[in-house]
């Protein structure tokens, strides 16, 4: 018994390392979902697929660069490409199919976000076949090879790359900060997520600054793509569960609130670490995550670190 | 198209226009969006699948569909209470979120759980990610029942079923009942002002629309003899919602003449083949069969933007058919 707990606790420091990393991607997605929220009080359904499309820009960089190129000079610019991608395909579906109906009810606009989800799912599935991709690890020093090193925490040994989650999710919350809060640009989206109509009477241009927030999101949902496709697959349906889990992350930290997505993403891929090191089968993982969602929901629907607001009449 | 490939269809075609119809009580008539139909689509199907496992009578013949399709009513009723009584509470867009993750969670637990294989498959585990089966074990079939199939819930007892759910919600959406679920639609403080009690309405509207989607679950496994979890996936939930929203918000006549065209829209199509089109890009020549998920998609996003009211909005016929009406009986009133 004794030696049982022990081992036990010895495996405690992996799944709680391992649960971070994913969280932090969890918390680069979640903050894309906060953020349109938080200005025009959408769920953007399509977030996930902005990081499938930004796996596959990043694999398809991959691809053309030269093979002797070191990985890690390769790997900084497929991330790059694949947040310009994820940038690139929230601006289009901002301008194409969200534009349009931003007047005609959260309905309509949710519905819009749902089609969209599938429309681009679909359009990889039957493009790409549905064929996963993975990077090659046949040769040493290779991009594929590189990242599916592993050091060794606790019991069990973890993917080198997954701490360079931790490391871009933190870059991307400070460059992040200094936007919302030190930038002209950051004090219109502010205006603008406290009171639309307000902020367009003091001279804010509200749709320069809903297309910018989609690119952020975008950029950021592109790049949390691309870095677990690394030691991953890429594949039509990747975004889906991670797109809904990360949703669950920003609910679960108070949608709206950019530091709540963040403690939100690293809360649920700790609480997931901590359920499979609990002996929770690996099958009801990902039912954990949703039971969490309906639990915030029912018990505190502002989150951990939102603010409740009253329905107006 | 014969008649013997038709039949399947058809039967298809009458199980997507149950659910529409059943959605159309909380989506349309109501107002709250519901993303996890296809979660009780699935209790009714599970449900109808082990009461044919466990408690079969042999001498009821295709009789067994009406206890089987009543526990699945029943069941998704239950479950509807169990959610809706702390979900209800949410506003617009978090109950769309919950209701998804109630779906989520029945088909991760159908996927995960298995049930012991009771008289008709003694020694076996049923379930997991196969579902239940009862063709891929022809020999394990229950001796003393050896012809249970698919007959069970043909063609007439899926439209009986239809007509019938058409006329009990027409009925519904023509009482006070209804008309106090369209006030809630339009809009909620109003209504709680001309003294409708809001949760409560709210709460029976979900419970009757997870019944007939029981309902629906429980012919659908009759149909088949074959379900599993992969049949009961957020895209089941939209697919039906597109229904919904095609056949317009509220309009029950709608939902089942949109459920008919979008289930026949693949079959109308199969014969066009895009594969030898030279001009095309090598990837998008294929038969137009497998661009089936891409249209719907397109679909939604198009109808949204240009038809927002679906081909009935609100109404149950045309202006025309409706006029035509006022005159035949006009003149057989004089």
């Amino acid at each position: 018994m004794d030696q049982d707990l022990s081992e036990a606790m010895s495996d405690l420091p992996f799944y709680l390392v391992s649960g971070l990393c994913v969280g932090a991607i969890y918390a680069l997605v979640a903050v894309g979902y906060t953020l349109v929220y938080g200005i025009i009080k959408l769920i953007n359904f399509a977030h996930g697929e902005f990081y499938m499309v930004g796996a596959y820009a990043g694999f398809g960089v991959y691809c053309l660069l030269p093979a002797s190129l070191s990985p890690w000079a390769a790997i900084p610019l497929m991330l790059l490409a694949s947040g310009a991608a994820g940038a690139a395909i929230a601006g289009v579906t901002e301008r194409v199919a969200y534009k349009p109906i931003r007047r005609s009810g959260r309905l309509a606009a949710l519905l819009t976000a749902i089609g969209v989800s599938f429309l681009l799912q679909n359009t990889f599935t039957f493009v790409a076949n549905a064929q996963p991709l993975q990077y090659p690890t046949g040769v040493a020093g290779s991009v594929g090879e590189v990242c599916q090193r592993t050091v060794r925490i606790g019991s069990d040994g973890i993917t080198v790359v997954k701490f360079a989650y931790l490391g871009v999710a933190l870059l991307f919350c400070v460059v992040l900060w200094f936007i919302v809060m030190r930038t002209a640009f950051g004090r219109a989206m502010r205006a603008v997520s406290q009171d639309a109509d307000a902020a367009v009477l003091m001279g804010v241009n509200v749709d320069k600054v809903i297309r910018n927030t989609f690119l952020i999101g975008g950029f950021m949902a592109g790049t949390a793509g691309n870095l677990i496709a690394l030691q991953s697959v890429t594949e039509p349906m990747m975004g889906f569960m991670p797109g809904l889990k990360s949703f669950v992350a920003a609910v679960l930290g108070g949608i709206g609130s950019v530091p709540g997505a963040i403690v939100g993403g690293l809360a649920l891929g700790m609480i997931e670490g901590l359920a499979v090191w609990a002996g929770v089968p690996t099958g009801y993982k990902d039912v954990a995550a949703f039971v969490i969602l309906i639990l915030v929901l029912v018990i505190r629907p502002q989150g951990l670190l939102g603010r409740l607001r009253n329905e107006k009449v | 198209m014969s008649w013997t490939e038709l039949q399947p269809i058809l039967c298809q075609v009458g199980i997507l226009a149950l659910l529409a119809l059943s959605l159309n009580v909380i989506c349309g008539m109501t107002g709250l969006l519901q993303l996890g139909h296809a979660g009780f689509f699935a209790i009714g199907a599970y449900t109808a699948g082990l009461y044919a496992i466990y408690a079969t009578v042999p001498g009821l013949g295709w009789f067994n569909v009406l206890p089987a399709a009543l526990l699945a009513m029943l069941m998704a009723a239950l479950f509807s209470l169990a959610i809706g009584i702390p979900c209800l509470r949410l506003a617009g867009d978090y109950l769309a979120i919950a209701t998804l993750g109630f779906g989520e969670i029945v088909r991760l637990v159908l996927t995960n759980v298995d049930f012991p294989g009771g008289r008709m498959f003694p020694g076996e585990r049923i379930g997991g990610p196969t579902g239940i089966a009862f063709t891929e074990f022809p020999g394990s079939l229950w001796p003393a029942h050896p012809h249970y199939s698919a007959e069970y819930a043909g063609l007439g007892v899926i439209w009986v079923a239809v007509i019938l759910v058409y006329v009990v919600l027409l009925n519904i959406k023509r009482s006070s009942v209804g008309r106090a679920f369209m006030c809630i639609r339009e809009d909620e403080i109003a209504a709680r002002a001309m003294g409708i009690d809001v949760p409560r309405y709210k709460i029976g509207a979900f419970l009757l629309s997870a019944a007939f989607a029981g309902l629906a679950g429980a012919l659908f496994f009759h149909q088949q003899l074959l379900v599993s979890p992969s049949n009961f996936s957020l895209l089941k939930s939209i697919e039906v919602l597109l229904v919904v929203v095609l056949g317009g918000m509220g309009s029950l006549a709608g939902s089942v003449c949109a459920a008919v065209l979008l289930a026949l829209l693949p079959y109308a199509l199969r014969h066009v083949d895009l594969s030898g089109v030279g001009w095309l890009p090598h990837a998008l020549q294929k038969p137009l069969s497998e661009y089936s998920m891409l249209l719907y998609a397109v679909l939604l996003i198009v109808l949204i933007r240009l038809m927002p009211q679906g081909i009935l909005a609100m109404k149950e016929a045309p202006p025309w058919l409706e006029a035509w009406f006022m005159r035949i009986r006009g003149r057989a009133q004089p």
